[in-house]
């Protein structure tokens, strides 16, 4: 479990709005809104406010999916810049944005859960060129035909099918702590 | 693990980006979502694992000696959070069925770091006398991110004991001063000779009896010299016993019997021991002696009996249907069905019976403390010949076997037994008119009841018929005036 500090939850917003920032297409407008909402977050960091924080991720979010186009992700270039550029720094400063709240030296980062989180992004994004992969191996005249909308609905169709299977694990989480010993006191 | 208002904002918020993606034809707007997606996941299981790990150490404190019945005492609660995880939500101690809060709050909204404390405290008011169980604390938790709510119960319980009113214990306390136990009757060998010169009559003089002993008053009237006898006023070693049968703990009555039978055990005793007569208690039921404290004149001896008399089971309440006491028939029943029914009880009551007979422990040998009957022995094997008195609070229902042995033991080894009983229709809750059959019932009982007199004074026993207005200090008056 890794614990991270006040100063180091602002570099790392700093850092993932640079990233993105660097991927896209950084128009005027696309740098005051990754401006205003990187500020947001970093004073709902600095003031352990939340909404301010969400607000800020929301603002970063539509920024960063405007300043991208992405038309599909089955070469390897576009795969990089979708997965450096967007889905990595959106899904930290998610993280870094929710635990806004969370006082100062205390942001726990648990690695299972982070590890299996990324993974399945990674999986929920990759799903594209397998089943590209897939498809022209079985059907190889299919495969010069996979639309946009095609490739979306893959990765929203794994996305669903993953969060599913993820969320049905915790199901039934019970008291870890089973009746100890019950004093008696008189 | 519920979403919170949050969680369903940012799952909304990713669905707006798919919808965005399909929408501008541009698939990082996808990509978002997936990003948002795997964020509200991280949550979800960085959430589970810290339920999972929840390591709480919870400390409970009674700031009170004595628990009484319909009187507050303070609970303080300690909870140490072991775990590197902070545990964020309201903190819930769980109130006992028959206790109210009665001052105070047993919920506290914190955010408990790692390795720190976190204590409160509020009173609570037990509504009956018994064992009542905390048995935990729930918390309402929410994840670090604010996305999942949960209800965790951390069951580590604490047994709170509380006494019958604090009334009945002043009311004891009054009585020590008041009354004096004296019980009539020769006693061969007291445990300790409290006056030796009691006068208790005359007879001739013989050679060798002391000058001071000779009544010379009365040597005009016989012509003779005449002897003053004196007889030892002892005390004696005195165990009282409470039946905690299940008949005995119905509370389907006005007032359970054995919640009586404690403030008269209670009372008697203070009374006993306020007179010098080493007291002990001893509680059973239907197959053994749940706890048993001998008689003794020591300085805290009151206090050691209050602790035994705690342990008495509480009552419960009984539908009128699984009322075993109930004895009266419906009159229109055939005597085919009275003889499959009795039939029927018999086949019961002798599989209830070989089923206790190896706890009963009679093949062990006597006296091994098992049943009243044993309890008794064992206390006159351990009596020095000292001569004893054994009082049993029953009510003569489901321990009526044992008393009689018991009664036969007394009279064999010369001891004395006063059976109080609680008679149980006296302890039944007032009816306008009762029905015919419910008389005829209740005459039924009487006439149990006094051939049970009659079998337990031919043993030699003394005994009295008490109801729930009856006191100690009537006991002791009756006693006294060798009316048991």
């Amino acid at each position: 479990m890794m614990i991270l500090s006040r100063g180091t939850r602002m570099t790392l917003v700093l850092a993932a709005v640079a990233d993105i920032l660097v991927f896209s297409t950084a128009s005027p407008l696309t740098i005051f809104l990754a401006g205003i909402g990187s500020a947001m977050i970093a004073l709902g960091i600095n003031y352990s406010f939340k909404p301010s924080s969400f607000i800020g991720l929301s603002m970063l979010a539509v920024t960063a999916a405007l300043g991208m186009e992405i038309s599909s992700l089955t070469s390897i270039s576009t795969l990089v810049v979708a997965i450096v550029g967007l889905l990595l720094p959106v899904f930290f400063l998610a993280m870094l944005a929710l635990a806004s709240e969370e006082p100062e030296h205390r942001m726990p980062i648990m690695r299972r859960p982070l590890l299996l989180s990324l993974g399945f992004a990674m999986l929920c994004v990759w799903t594209v060129p397998i089943a590209s992969l897939l498809v022209s191996l079985f059907a190889p005249t299919l495969s010069v035909r996979l639309t946009l909308m095609t490739e979306a609905a893959v990765i929203l169709l794994a996305a669903i099918a993953g969060g599913i299977l993820l969320a049905y694990r915790t199901v039934g989480i019970s008291s870890p702590q089973a009746a100890m010993s019950v004093p008696e006191k008189d | 693990m519920r979403t919170s208002t949050l969680g369903a904002v940012l799952l909304s918020l990713a669905i707006a980006f798919a919808f965005a993606g399909v929408l501008f034809s541009n698939l990082a707007w996808t990509i978002v979502t997936v990003a948002l997606v795997s964020a509200f996941i991280y949550g979800q299981r960085q959430f589970a694992d810290e339920i999972r790990g929840t390591s709480l150490r919870i400390e409970r404190q009674i700031l009170k000696d004595i628990v009484f019945t319909q009187e507050p005492f303070d609970v303080k609660v300690e909870v140490l959070n072991i775990n590197p995880m902070t545990v964020r939500g309201e903190f819930e101690d769980v109130i006992p069925n028959d206790c109210t809060l009665f001052s105070g709050s047993n919920r506290i909204a914190h955010e408990l770091p790692p390795r720190s404390l976190l204590a409160f405290s509020y009173v609570l008011m037990p509504q009956k006398r018994g064992s009542h169980l905390i048995p935990g604390m729930r918390i309402e938790r929410v994840d670090s991110f604010g996305l999942f709510a949960e209800d965790q119960t951390i069951e580590q319980g604490t047994v709170v004991r509380a006494h019958t009113a604090r009334e009945s214990y002043d009311i004891a306390h009054k009585m020590a001063g008041r009354e004096h136990f004296e019980f009539s009757g020769a006693v061969t060998n007291p445990a300790v000779a409290l006056r030796q010169l009691e006068f208790d009559g005359i007879r001739d003089y013989v050679p060798g009896d002391r000058v001071r002993d000779i009544h010379w008053k009365v040597y005009p009237k016989f012509g003779k010299l005449m002897t003053k006898t004196y007889k030892r006023e002892g005390s004696l070693n005195t165990t009282i016993f409470v039946d905690c049968g299940r008949s005995m703990r119905f509370r389907s009555y006005g007032i359970a019997k054995i919640d009586h039978a404690l403030d008269l055990s209670m009372q008697l005793s203070r009374v006993l021991l306020s007179s010098y007569h080493a007291t002990g208690v001893g509680i059973f039921d239907e197959v053994r002696v749940l706890d048993k404290i001998d008689p003794s004149l020591a300085r805290h001896q009151f206090e050691n009996i209050v602790r035994v008399l705690k342990a008495v089971p509480s009552s419960f309440p009984a539908s009128e249907e699984t009322a075993p006491i109930r004895t009266e028939m419906a009159p229109e029943r055939n005597r085919s069905e009275d003889a499959s029914l009795n039939m029927r009880s018999a086949n019961e009551r002798e599989a209830f019976l070989s089923a206790i007979a190896t706890l009963r422990g009679t093949d062990h040998g006597a006296g091994l403390g098992v049943g009243l009957e044993g309890a008794v022995k064992e206390s006159v094997s351990k009596g020095k010949k000292q001569q004893q008195l054994f009082i049993v609070i029953t009510d003569l229902i489901s321990s009526r076997d044992s008393i009689v042995e018991a009664a036969r033991t007394t009279k064999l080894t010369g001891n004395r037994l006063i059976v109080i009983h609680t008679y149980d229709d006296w302890y039944r809750r007032d009816t306008p008119l009762p029905e015919i059959p419910e008389i005829e019932r209740m005459y039924d009982t009487l006439g149990t009841s006094l051939k049970m007199e009659a079998s337990l004074r031919a043993l030699g026993s003394s005994y009295i018929r008490v109801g729930p207005a009856d006191n100690a200090s009537r006991i002791v008056r009756a006693i006294r005036r060798g009316q048991a």
